[in-house]
């Protein structure tokens, strides 16, 4: 390793002077990619207290990679391929971006693309998981100028996108149930015993009489990978509030919204199941993993708040008066979108209160 | 299902979510690009959008409806009337609508509200060209509103205009810190973006049905 990294050092001293120095930043980025480099941040997005964004990165892999592995364990061999493949697919797109904007490759992605194998269900097919990642990439991210500038979660772009394209082969309904396959590959044909998920026998009425909140909580359910296991997503979410990589006002912002709605609605018709849906679902995926990337979410206390009310606002109406099952990918984007208006909404009436002081 | 059971209501929620005139039917899109740049021109031309589609909407309805449909002329004495039918000068008799409906107010406004008139500015002109307004008149007419459900479906489609270009005000103010390529400054960015919050809405879709 020590031999290989000398060698990149060398060819990008040598590059550097050379005619080929447009060429610099390409085997930089390779360089940032494989080791750590010893350079200082000099460009956003710039971290206001001593965590750097490598290890504000690093505590969100160690948070997921439990689900991951636990994930591994119940689909098989094909989940470790999923992350290899979105890591070797964003390499690709960002070493092209970072060396036609002549900058070094962000760490960023290692969250991205791990989220990306968390919230697509095992049975995708891998061109259509290569599309979600290019585009979540492309478009919700390198656009904007890369990490850090992003208005809208880059993952849930791509998810978006290929969710809209291709809705039957990453609907719910091809959610395959979780059996240990731990050195099997999956494969559609033999493994497709689709099982109804939790989130939709809620949806179709009530859960099973049999199943208690502790199940939900313990033990696995079919779904994305990600959602496998609520215990352990709870587990990676309280970690990274309590090592304040996430900030807490978005997921209770979000608890206390969903709670907001499910009132409103049994006003009109028999209550939604509130732990329920709060245990089933992308809910505490979406809500630990997502709604509470710092970049999307607005600046200002109380507006994360109220993004974090709006959201979970979302996810319960979303869920309860659409065709649609899951309604926390739509919701976070939403929240995405809203949130620049709400940071100015509060900033003015902030301006407002200190004039009338004056 | 038929029109004519929808509830005025459900129209109106509608035509702000599931069918927002700018994000699925990709109407009144060049103000939206012009003016989501500042946010207080956003408010001042939704608000204005708003204001005129409610009320063309509700005199087109009158025009189209006792003037060019088939048979709506049959009032006239000696059933002179029954046989003509204008509907062909619907579009043009709409654009004239709009566009004289929004002189009369912009008259109006810089004689009473000389303040109203200042904030509004150019923006009432401009809604003359809004294909959005002419967009919502017609839809009124292929989906065969009556009056109440055509005054709720101008009212919301005005609100989900004003909605769309909020929000997209909002996110260009926070894109200025972004670092976009150079070729798609400015509206390539802003149709992308518009893009992901088309994609966004979809998640109302299946909400209500009024089509």
């Amino acid at each position: 390793m020590r031999f290989l990294a000398r060698l990149l050092d060398r060819a990008g001293d040598r590059v550097k002077k050379s005619p080929a120095a447009p060429l610099y930043p390409l085997i930089e980025a390779v360089n940032a990619a494989l080791f750590s480099p010893d350079e200082t941040a000099r460009q956003a997005p710039f971290v206001r207290d001593a965590l750097s964004t490598k290890r504000f990165v690093i505590a969100v892999v160690i948070a997921l990679f439990p689900v991951l592995a636990l994930a591994t364990w119940f689909y098989g061999l094909k989940v470790p391929v999923m992350l290899v493949v979105a890591y070797a697919t964003g390499a690709v797109v960002e070493s092209v971006f970072a060396w036609r904007r002549g900058e070094h490759i962000h760490e960023g992605f290692l969250v991205t693309g791990m989220l990306m194998v968390m919230i697509f269900p095992v049975s995708t097919p891998l061109w259509v998981f290569v599309i979600a990642t290019v585009f979540g990439i492309v478009f919700g991210k390198e656009v904007f100028g890369g990490v850090g500038r992003n208005p809208v979660n880059p993952a849930l772009v791509g998810r978006l996108f290929v969710f809209l394209s291709w809705p039957a082969l990453v609907a719910p309904s091809a959610y395959p149930e979780p059996a240990y396959r731990l050195f099997e590959w999956f494969s559609p044909g033999a493994d497709a015993v689709t099982a109804a998920t939790p989130l939709a026998q809620l949806k179709s009425g009530a859960l099973p009489p049999d199943a208690s909140l502790l199940q939900l909580l313990w033990e696995v359910k079919p779904g994305c990978i990600g959602e496998i296991s609520a215990g352990l997503l709870l587990l990676g979410g309280l970690y990274l509030i309590f090592v304040r990589v996430v900030n807490f006002r978005v997921p209770l912002g979000m608890l206390a919204g969903s709670a907001v709605a499910t009132l409103l609605l049994g006003i009109f018709r028999p209550m939604p199941d509130l732990v329920g849906a709060w245990l089933t679902g992308g809910f505490l995926l979406g809500m630990f993993f997502m709604a509470t990337d710092p970049v999307t979410i607005p600046a200002t206390r109380a507006g994360k708040w109220i993004a974090g009310g709006l959201c979970g606002l979302l996810v319960v109406l979303i869920r309860a008066l659409t065709p649609l099952v899951e309604g926390v990918m739509f919701a976070i984007v939403l929240m995405n979108l809203a949130s620049p208006l709400v940071d100015e909404g509060v900033r003015a009436l902030e301006r407002r209160k200190e004039a009338r002081h004056e | 299902m038929n029109p004519v059971d929808v509830s005025p209501l459900t129209i109106l929620v509608a035509a702000i979510l599931t069918n927002n005139i700018l994000l699925s039917h990709y109407l009144g899109m060049c103000s939206f690009i012009a003016l989501s740049r500042r946010i207080d021109t956003a408010v001042g031309m939704g608000l204005a959008v708003t204001f005129v589609s409610t009320f063309t909407t509700a005199l087109n309805w009158v025009i189209y409806h006792r003037v060019l449909a088939k048979g709506a002329l049959s009032w006239l004495p000696g059933g002179l009337g029954a046989h003509v039918h204008l509907e062909v000068f619907s579009l043009i008799v709409f654009i004239a609508v709009i566009a004289a409906f929004v002189q009369v107010v912009e008259m109006a406004l810089e004689r009473f509200s000389p303040a109203m008139h200042q904030a509004l500015g150019i923006f009432l002109p401009l809604i003359t060209v809004n294909c959005a307004i002419l967009g919502v008149a017609l839809f009124m007419v292929i989906r065969g509103y009556g009056f109440l459900q055509s005054l709720a479906f101008g009212f919301g489609s005005g609100l989900g205009w004003l909605l769309a270009v909020l929000l997209m005000a909002g996110l260009r103010r926070r894109l200025r810190f972004s670092d976009v390529p150079r070729g798609l400054e400015g509206v390539g960015i802003t149709l992308i973006v518009t893009g992901i919050m088309a994609m966004a809405f979809m998640a109302f879709a299946g909400m209500v049905r009024i089509q």
